[in-house]
């Protein structure tokens, strides 16, 4: 069937050509079919008159020829004998096409007095004008080919490029790596038809992702992993060894991999090298019959190649998230040293940050400003005279200036990190006040960052059920009940709502929060 | 199940290989070089399917598929294949029953199974 439409394709001659081949070859008196190489489809160019001795139509006479096809082995044959003896017609036979197609059509000619049975030659104009035909038409049919051909590759390019662009999209992702790598392998798959695609990566990585498998048809079978991870393992020692650019088999019905497909496969694994180094393997499978190519071996090694890029960009991005966290707890150690009434305030005000601005709904980007935000609060009090911090009377007038200036301090601290830009505004602005009456700006409402309106609500929260050298913790209910006094003066009263909604679980968990040691937090920005 | 689809784009390489890939798959071709060329193939052609290209000269693709449909010759399934996927193709898309974009690069395999896809819920439908 795919022949037959390769050969129909071949013998879409341009109209003006077959025009010209029709004119000439009626005037030379001759017909004209194409054959296909079993003779099953054939493409009538011209047809003469009805034969003048036998009353045949040369239509007839075509279909004739067509079943006695042995004359299409051979180049120059003669007319069937009970047909040659009364019909005066001569013709000639003449294979054309490409036979490295395995599929070269034959054209067929009758004419009167071409040629002769004795192959003499018995008219020099018919003669030269079959040679001519057939060399156009050889020409012309391998010019078919060569188009098909083309056509075909230009096919494959088209998939390459639509792969590519769809996945440069998907792979300028940093922050979710597994995610992307599924994406990656998932597209592969379709465009190769194939029926698996999977990573591995020889050691656990940075990132603790290991592994990743698209199948068609999204099926998930968790307890073939260590089939597939031995596999991998497999391919990737093979690859490093010969320091070939790809490992293609074919796995029997025997395979694992076969038996959990359910059918032969072909499979081709490509290194995935990152920093230079081997780190794994990619791997494609697809149903036996269908051996993976140089251009997809070399699609799936420029894959490979981005997705060794996109390792490493995870890994550099989740080293600069372990960088900033460290960091910070650094900074925050830093607060906590310098009071040791407040020991653990700055965590335990991230925590009761977080708890209200999730009960807010508060988008991703605006927790992530409120978590760092809440965390580095105080950050400003670094660099202030722990004689005034640490003052167990109360402050005259002018400390009172110094301690007010630390939102401002932490602001200049922070502001210049790109990253913190967000939660600084929130640490300058966590003594605003609702009503405007505030520090250091006297922003009132909806001017102040919510950050900082939460910021501002567990700080006071937490001071009231903290331990002070001069007083006992009060109870969380206590806190409640004194914020709300100042809701809508110093507080936000959305903040004291959701402070509100959050009692009962603050109540049950007071003895986290007020037992003053250290709760680490696993908030992931 | 006679499955004709029609090809309408300016560029010879995005018609022939989209051709070859539909061909392979047992589906009836025809191509049309721009809009009016396909205006002119389609009410006798009857294709279920139409696949062109938005700017070509002529007649462009938005044109085409207004002036089908005025005359009731839009094939039930249309896919617009285009680089520009600004706001005023999206519109005029938006207005014909029937017509999917597609951006550029395409993959003749994607089309090709747009094109079974679409086509067999079109005949469980019918059936």
């Amino acid at each position: 069937m795919k022949q037959t439409a390769a050969f129909r394709r071949a013998l879409q001659l341009p109209p003006s050509v077959r025009e010209l081949v029709r004119h000439a070859a009626e005037s030379l008196g001759i017909s004209l079919e194409i054959w296909d190489t079993g003779g099953r489809a054939s493409e009538r160019l011209a047809l003469g008159p009805a034969c003048e001795g036998c009353e045949e139509s040369q239509s007839k006479l075509f279909d004739r020829c067509r079943k006695r096809r042995s004359y299409l082995s051979r180049s120059e044959v003669e007319l069937p004998k009970e047909l040659s003896e009364k019909c005066p017609l001569k013709f000639r036979l003449a294979r054309l096409g490409a036979p490295a197609h395995g599929s070269a059509p034959t054209l067929f000619a009758f004419g009167y007095g071409a040629v002769g049975t004795d192959g003499v030659e018995q008219d020099g104009r018919v003669m030269s004008f079959l040679r001519d035909l057939e060399r156009l038409l050889q020409e012309t049919t391998e010019m078919q080919y060569e188009l098909h051909e083309m056509t075909d590759e230009l096919s494959t390019r088209y998939e390459e490029i639509n792969l590519l662009y769809s996945l440069s999209g998907k792979l300028s992702r940093v922050d979710d790596l597994p995610t992307t790598v599924l994406n990656v392998l998932a597209e592969w798959r379709r465009v190769l038809d194939g029926s698996c695609a999977f990573l591995w990566l020889r050691d656990r990585s940075r990132i603790e992702f290991s592994f990743a498998r698209a199948e068609l048809g999204g099926v998930q079978r968790h307890d073939t992993r260590p089939v597939w991870e031995h596999f991998a393992k497999r391919a990737a020692d093979t690859l490093e060894r010969s320091g070939e650019e790809a490992w293609i088999e074919h796995l029997g019905p025997q395979h694992p991999i076969s038996h959990i497909l359910g059918c032969d496969s072909d499979c081709v694994a490509v290194p995935l090298v990152a920093d230079g180094s081997l780190r794994g393997v990619v791997c494609g499978l697809r149903g036996a019959g269908s051996e993976f190519g140089t251009p997809e071996v070399r699609l799936l090694r420029s894959l490979a190649a981005q997705l060794g890029l996109a390792l490493l960009n995870a890994e550099l991005y989740d080293d600069l998230k372990k960088f900033l966290t460290n960091t910070v707890k650094t900074l925050v150690s830093a607060i906590d040293a310098k009071d040791s009434y407040t020991c653990g305030h700055s965590e335990r005000v991230n925590i009761v940050s977080m708890l209200l601005g999730n009960e807010m709904n508060l988008e991703l980007a605006e927790l992530e400003a409120l978590y760092w935000g809440s965390l580095l609060h105080d950050v400003g009090k670094i660099g202030m005279p722990e004689s005034i911090l640490n003052k167990p009377t109360a402050l005259d007038a002018a400390e009172i200036e110094i301690v007010k200036q630390h939102p401002s301090r932490g602001w200049e601290m922070l502001h210049a990190i790109e990253r913190l830009q967000r939660a600084a505004l929130g640490v300058r602005l966590h003594h605003e006040r609702w009503d405007g009456k505030g520090y250091p700006l006297g922003l009132a409402a909806e001017e102040i960052p919510v950050i900082a309106r939460i910021i501002a609500v567990a700080d006071t929260f937490d001071a009231i059920i903290s331990n002070r050298s001069y007083r006992k913790g009060r109870s969380a209910a206590k806190a409640l009940e004194i914020i709300a006094a100042e809701s809508g003066t110093q507080f936000d009263p959305g903040v004291v709502e959701a402070l509100r909604r959050l009692l009962p679980l603050l109540d049950k968990h007071q003895w986290i929060l007020m037992s003053g040691t250290k709760v680490s937090t696993n908030y992931d920005s | 199940m006679n499955l004709r689809v029609l090809i309408c784009d300016d560029h010879s390489h995005v018609r022939r290989v989209l051709q070859l890939k539909l061909e392979q798959a047992g589906i009836e071709v025809r191509v049309a070089s721009d809009g009016s060329e396909a205006l002119e193939i389609a009410p006798a052609f009857a294709p279920q399917v139409l696949i062109t290209d938005i700017t070509m000269p002529v007649l462009g693709g938005a044109e085409l598929c207004r002036k089908l449909h005025a005359s009731g010759h839009l094939p039930p399934h249309v896919l617009v294949v285009t680089s520009r996927t600004d706001a005023a193709a999206r519109a005029w898309v938006a207005e014909l029953p029937g017509v999917t974009l597609l951006e550029k690069p395409l993959s003749p395999k994607q089309v090709r199974d747009w094109v079974l896809e679409k086509t067999d819920s079109c005949t469980e439908v019918r059936e």
